[in-house]
């Protein structure tokens, strides 16, 4: 089954790829459609609804706000999460697995219950309908991949560096800046990258606690979806699948080369 | 004591216990080292080498014993501040860095000039035969590319002490024994005060000026190769360096430098000061220093049977038993081995000279 010439395997993976994108060409198709409603097939093609999106403060205020709210609870899970996952790579300490399990608590826990009691807790806290509770909450919510991230390229660092760092002089802070930082810095921006996508496209908190005024983009798409049926979530649908695609293009290339031996 | 009689570096009775172990990995280590000298510390696998190499380094603190540079405590100075040059097995050199930017890091710390750092790091990969490959990353290089790099790194700021973990351990046994030259080279013509970790005895004695043999955290025995070698002070430092036959006896009384043993009578002419009357011994010969004679001798020599012969290619290794069941080992050469196939009897003799004598308590 698993030959030398992978032609069945090469088979089923090009299967899985067309399973996951027939429905979002299903999308972009529609997104070039002509009219104020969603349909398939459409019957001509358009620029229209690309000019409206661009043009309609509906839609980029909160397509603003999603990269605002994304990058910052980005920096805030990672401003938690680095000094959380050196000590739980470098020390023992009591309580550390119960310490860990709620770490991870966001992961197992539904986000209909994170929702519903942020909704509470920040009503009381003055924190509701503000992005700064929005970036708070999903930087919680990524918090376990953020750590499982970092825990894993701490586990694979090579510990002895730190050691060679300081037997050539350098205290624990240069240490840090020009030893651990660069080494770990990839698998770091990987951690904020998944950070950032996972606020990115968080509904369900969103719908709860965001309000009129800190509207994310997923938030604007279900309302447009329930209200309007409007083609212009087909173009917003459209353009993330683009930038998703190039980013993970993108990310695929350079480690290929970093794969490739170096030149000479 | 002043300043200026002081050793260069000391160890005084240190002790390490490691939380939640029994027995100390380091119990009670005292040693004195002089400037330029090459110390190997010498031992089987957990005997403590590498804790005492740590403690030198910072790395570890004593939980017992100071440690004094030119009689300067320096148990309560971090590693980065005791300005020793460190080498590791696995190298631990920098990933993200060329072979120039790893060796140029401690003169950057040391905010040296660009220009002297330039300058300066050349000269040491010259030392060390990569002037070539300045501009590689770790990872484009052989393992022993990578330890000549650390090996820079690690004397490029003129440290007063270097300290090596094994350096060589993961070097195959051409290229360790073509390093093993280059670093004794380099020791010596900089002048460098080197500790050397090494489970390897062969290393440890080409290399060293005095050698430092650990046992269960202790060190048996501190002194120059050849004393190790020939007059180890304890049955633990004679049987793990180099190869040896160990012969209970007993001092024989009112008799100078003179054992009974199993073997016969054992004269020697070191060591006559354990033999008091009575006393029970050790009595070491070297195997390589027993040699085949065509007669019987009444004393330092003994008949044996064959029991069983090994060529190593170079020296044959002939095990035979001799009177009272003891055996005995010996290397000879080839040729000589032709008269030891195993059941036959051969007639064994050695030196006075030759023979080491332990009480047999050490
Ligand atoms: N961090 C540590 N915590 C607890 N015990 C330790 C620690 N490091 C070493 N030990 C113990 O201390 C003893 C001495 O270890 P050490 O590493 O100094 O031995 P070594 O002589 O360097 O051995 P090897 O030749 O295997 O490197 C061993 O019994 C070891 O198990
Ligand atoms: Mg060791």
């Amino acid at each position: 089954m698993f030959n030398g010439s992978g032609t069945l395997s090469r088979t089923l993976a090009v299967l899985v790829a067309l399973f996951i994108l027939i429905p979002m060409l299903l999308v972009a198709v529609m997104s070039f459609g002509q009219g104020s409603s969603l349909r398939f097939p459409p019957q001509s093609f358009t620029l229209d609804s690309y000019a409206a999106y661009f043009k309609s403060s509906s839609w980029t205020i909160p397509t603003l706000n999603s990269f605002v709210i994304g990058a910052f609870s980005a920096i805030l899970a990672l401003a938690i999460t680095t000094p959380a996952a050196f000590a739980f790579t470098l020390y023992d300490f009591r309580g550390k697995r119960l310490i860990r399990l709620l770490v991870m608590m966001p992961l197992m826990v539904p986000f209909i219950v994170m929702a519903l009691a942020y909704f509470f807790f920040f009503g009381r806290i003055g924190l509701l309908n503000t992005m700064a509770g929005v970036i708070i909450a999903h930087a919680c919510l990524s918090i376990p991949i953020v750590f499982l991230i970092q825990s894993a390229s701490l586990k694979g660092f090579d510990w002895t560096l730190v050691r060679a760092s300081q037997a050539c002089g350098a205290g624990a802070f240069t240490t840090f800046r020009r030893i651990c930082l660069p080494i770990l810095r990839p698998s770091f921006l990987v951690a904020g990258l998944f950070a950032f996508i996972t606020s990115f496209d968080e509904t369900v908190v969103a719908l709860f606690i965001s309000g009129r005024a800190a509207s994310t983009l997923p938030r604007r798409m279900f309302e447009s979806v329930r209200q309007e049926s409007d083609p212009i979530v087909a173009v917003v649908s459209t353009l993330l699948f683009g930038v998703v695609a190039a980013v993970a293009l993108i990310v695929a290339a350079r480690q290929r080369r970093a794969a490739r031996p170096a030149n000479r | 004591m002043t300043e200026n009689d002081a050793p260069f570096l000391r160890l005084d009775a240190i002790v390490k216990r490691y939380p939640g172990t029994p027995a100390p990995a380091v119990d009670g280590i005292s040693v004195d080292i002089q400037r330029g000298e090459f110390v190997s510390l010498l031992g089987p696998s957990g005997s403590g080498k590498t804790t005492t190499l740590l403690m030198i380094a910072g790395f570890e603190l004593p939980s017992e014993g100071r440690i004094l540079l030119e009689g300067r405590d320096i148990v309560g100075l971090p590693p980065h501040r005791r300005n020793f040059g460190m080498v590791f097995q696995n190298y631990a050199l920098f990933p993200h860095m060329t072979v120039a930017q790893n060796v140029a890091y401690p003169l950057e710390l040391r905010k040296i000039p660009t220009a002297e750092v330039r300058a300066t790091v050349g000269r040491y990969l010259e030392m060390v035969g990569l002037s070539g490959l300045a501009g590689r990353r770790p990872t484009e290089l052989s393992g022993g590319q990578q330890q000549r790099v650390a090996l820079a790194r690690a004397l490029v700021f003129s440290p007063p002490v270097v300290l090596m973990d094994e350096p060589l351990g993961a070097l195959d046994k051409n290229l360790r024994e073509q390093l093993q030259v280059e670093i004794k080279e380099l020791q010596k013509s900089l002048g460098i005060t080197l500790i050397y970790v090494t489970h390897d005895q062969s290393e440890a004695m080409t290399m060293s000026d005095r050698i430092a043999v650990f046992n269960h955290g202790r060190i048996d025995q501190i002194a120059p190769p050849d004393r190790i070698y020939r007059r180890p002070a304890t049955r633990f430092v004679g049987e793990f360096v180099g190869d040896s036959n160990m012969i209970e006896g007993r001092a024989i009384a009112g008799e100078i430098g003179l054992a009974d043993s199993p073997l016969g009578r054992i004269t020697c002419t070191d060591g006559t000061s354990v033999l008091t009357s009575g006393q029970p011994v050790l009595v070491m010969i070297r195997p390589e220093l027993v040699r085949l004679s065509n007669r019987p001798t009444p004393q330092n020599g003994a008949r044996l049977v064959v029991s069983r012969t090994t060529n190593y290619g170079d020296r044959v290794l002939v095990e035979g038993i001799g009177p009272n069941d003891t055996p005995l080992r010996l290397r000879v050469s080839a040729r000589e081995a032709e008269d030891c196939r195993p059941g036959s009897q051969i007639d064994v003799a050695w030196d006075p000279e030759d023979v080491h004598v332990l009480p047999r308590s050490a």
